[in-house]
């Protein structure tokens, strides 16, 4: 799981200690979130591609502190590994991640209303935001944001929206009971939905590597999502009974929002969407559905009017030729 | 180039399959099976080097001029699902290969049970051709005062032996000849290939000096080493020496800069004896000829080298489209032996889309235990 970055928390401090104590907080910080499933801290494109000129105080900036003698080698190698990763992001994955067709997000920083990328994809992957601590608005364990979004009526609302938030190891037990429900009911969810799926969706059949895979999502928000949308391919099964599978008219009449895959993704990443059936056929499912930060893979076979579910789990990759 | 391979009941792989780019590094735990994939490529070549494309009709040899896989039970998957061991192969120009071999387990030979495939079109791809394809395995030729020649190694099959035997003997030969690739050439040394060399060495060791020299009465050849110019230019050193990894890399560089576009290079940890810096650098000598057109297969345990490569994403000296990373693992929820392919893909920052458990993390593992 990620946790998203705060670019609002880049501000210029009063003098260099401040700015060596606020960066070797974030290290610790991000180390510990490491420890208990936060694997990534992901950051925006903004800060990503011009981190070495970041300003830490009037003339000191983040290339300055990565060639400072006086901080710690591990500890500047150990944040080039946590910056240099990870893929950047930009306002667009306040689309991607949005229910709704359009989501921007203020927060009150010292009595100004400002627009904030980061905190309001992480309110919306409903995971923790990370921040330096550089002000005191940033060393709480939550932050009030105000969201603006066209509702699916096409009106434009707003409401004040809660994002969890982390910048001191200490957030981290307090964040540390919601981690454990989250991650709890997402393995019960996961149990449920292999133990139960044939009275679940009696007429959609779950091939043997989604058992694997659903154990693999960890802690999703997106998992009763997921269950929705089979119910309504399970009912789309149950009506199928001649004809072959047709995606157009199950797109017009559901909400499933079914894709196919682009002839490069296929070329390049079929051997990711082939799984077997039960019966040994080893057959590709390009078509999937989406919801959140998890896809489902299934194939309609033509001859015995069955789909099989053969992936439930992160998406995969595809090709951007 | 090769698009597609498709594995069936295949030493680590029930089934498997991945899609190839001009560069592809395959990464992963020892024993994962990513030797599995370049063994399939080199069987079959080494079938028809051997007996002509004809001979996929009669079955392959699993013991060749490349390879000794061993018999048939050595080939075999332990979770096979069939009799029968499978290879799929597309290639680019639309050309494939369907080949079904049916299981013998005390046969170096596996004979024909179903295939598919044109012999005057598979003919013309590059892994079955002389001239345009090298490979060089993970055990190379250590450091030596002689090395072998082959004038029908390098003149006919511009081959530098499985092993990187020929190297010093197609240097002595080709030095003076131009590199087919602009892209691979550093400006401030003249184009020929042993200047080249000397050049992208010199990356690694400032101003290093390879004399390669052919003797024909004694049907051998030989390498020296110097270093500086000019007056503080030290005497020649033989490979022996001077550092391991001086030798031990040469056929990986000269591999790549006597390439030419539309070649194949199969290489197995190039990054062998290299320092740091250096492993960096061949991650940039391969982007670089792998977006001249050159396609490279490339099995590495190198975080320097895939580091590499991703700067050389970021300095847009190769479109992310045409690399591949594939990091093989092995699950361990599963009671069968199952290795999954697993694709990070680079990003145009040169970051990478997913950086899977195991996959390089052990420098952040160990920076870790420090800070603690």
């Amino acid at each position: 799981m990620d946790c998203i970055f705060n670019e609002l928390s880049i501000v210029q401090l009063p003098n260099i200690p401040v700015a060596q104590d606020v960066l070797n907080s974030f290290v610790k910080t991000a180390m510990d979130a490491k420890r208990v499933g936060f694997e990534r801290i992901r950051i925006t494109e903004s800060v990503g591609q011009n981190l070495y000129n970041l300003a830490l105080t009037d003339r000191y900036f983040v290339s300055h502190w990565l060639e400072d003698p006086t901080v710690d080698t591990e500890l500047k190698n150990r944040f080039r590994l946590i910056v240099a990763n990870p893929p950047l992001f930009n306002k667009d994955e306040l689309f991607q991640e949005s229910e709704f067709k359009y989501s921007e997000f203020k927060v009150d920083v010292d009595g100004l209303m400002k627009d904030v990328i980061g905190l309001g994809v992480a309110y919306l992957m409903d995971t923790l935001s990370v921040s330096l601590r550089t002000n005191n608005k940033w060393c709480e364990t939550a932050i009030s944001l105000q969201r603006s979004y066209f509702d699916s009526d096409e009106n434009l609302c707003e409401d004040l929206v809660n994002v969890l938030h982390l910048s001191d190891t200490t957030h981290l037990e307090y964040h540390s009971a919601w981690l454990e429900q989250k991650r709890r009911s997402s393995l019960q969810k996961s149990a449920d939905l292999w133990k139960k799926r044939e009275e679940f969706f009696p007429n959609i059949v779950l091939c043997g590597d989604v058992q694997r895979q659903i154990t693999r999502i960890g802690f999703s928000s997106h998992f009763d999502q997921i269950i929705s949308r089979l119910r309504t391919l399970d009912h789309v099964a149950s009506q199928w009974k001649e004809g072959n599978f047709n995606l157009d008219s199950i797109n017009q009449k559901t909400n499933l929002r079914i894709s196919g895959e682009s002839k490069s993704t296929l070329r390049k990443f079929s051997g990711e969407r082939k799984f077997k059936l039960p019966d040994g056929r080893r057959e590709l499912h390009e078509f999937h559905i989406k919801t959140g930060d998890l896809r489902f893979h299934f194939f309609p076979d033509n001859e015995s009017k069955t789909i099989y579910v053969g992936y439930i789990g992160p998406h995969l990759n595809t090709s951007s030729e | 180039m090769i698009q597609r391979v498709v594995l069936h009941n295949f030493k680590a792989f029930q089934y498997a399959e991945i899609g190839l780019e001009k560069l592809n590094l395959f990464t992963g735990m020892n024993g994962m099976g990513k030797s599995s994939f370049i063994q399939s490529l080199l069987l079959l070549r080494q079938s028809v080097l051997f007996g002509g494309a004809s001979m996929l009709r009669n079955g392959v040899l699993l013991k060749g001029q490349y390879i000794e896989i061993g018999n048939g039970k050595d080939a075999q998957n332990i979770n096979a699902d069939s009799d029968n061991i499978g290879f799929e192969i597309d290639f680019e120009d639309g050309t494939s290969l369907s080949l079904e071999y049916s299981f013998s387990a005390e046969s170096d030979f596996l004979g024909c049970h179903n295939v598919r495939f044109k012999e005057e079109e598979i003919l013309k791809q590059v892994l079955f051709t002389h001239g345009n394809f090298q490979y060089l395995s993970a055990e190379r030729k250590s450091p030596s005062n002689t090395f072998s020649s082959s004038s029908s190694q390098i003149s006919l099959y511009h081959s530098l032996g499985k092993f990187g035997e020929f190297t010093a003997h197609y240097i002595a030969i080709y030095q003076r000849q131009p590199l087919h690739l602009a892209e691979l050439i550093i400006n401030e040394a003249p184009n020929t290939l042993l200047d080249q060399i000397d050049a992208w060495y010199s990356r690694i060791t400032p101003n290093t000096h390879l004399k390669a020299t052919y003797f024909p009465e004694l049907d051998l050849a030989k390498l020296t080493f110097s270093f500086g110019t000019g007056t503080d230019a030290t005497p020649e050193f033989t490979p022996i020496n001077v550092g391991f990894g001086f030798t031990y890399v040469l056929p990986v560089i000269t591999a790549v800069l006597a390439a030419k576009k539309g070649d194949l290079i199969i290489i197995e940890n190039p990054e062998s004896h290299l320092h740091p810096q250096g492993q960096a650098q061949l991650g940039e000598l391969f982007a670089k000829a792998a977006q001249a057109g050159v396609q490279l297969i490339i099995e590495t345990h190198s975080d320097h080298l895939l580091n590499g490569v991703r700067v050389a994403v970021k300095k847009q000296q190769i479109i992310p489209e045409n690399v591949s990373v594939f990091y093989f693992e092995r699950s361990n929820e599963s009671t069968e032996h199952i290795t999954e392919i697993i694709q990070p893909q680079i990003d145009k920052n040169g970051r990478l889309s997913q950086q899977p458990k195991g996959f390089f993390d052990e420098y952040a593992k160990q920076l870790d235990q420090l800070l603690q």
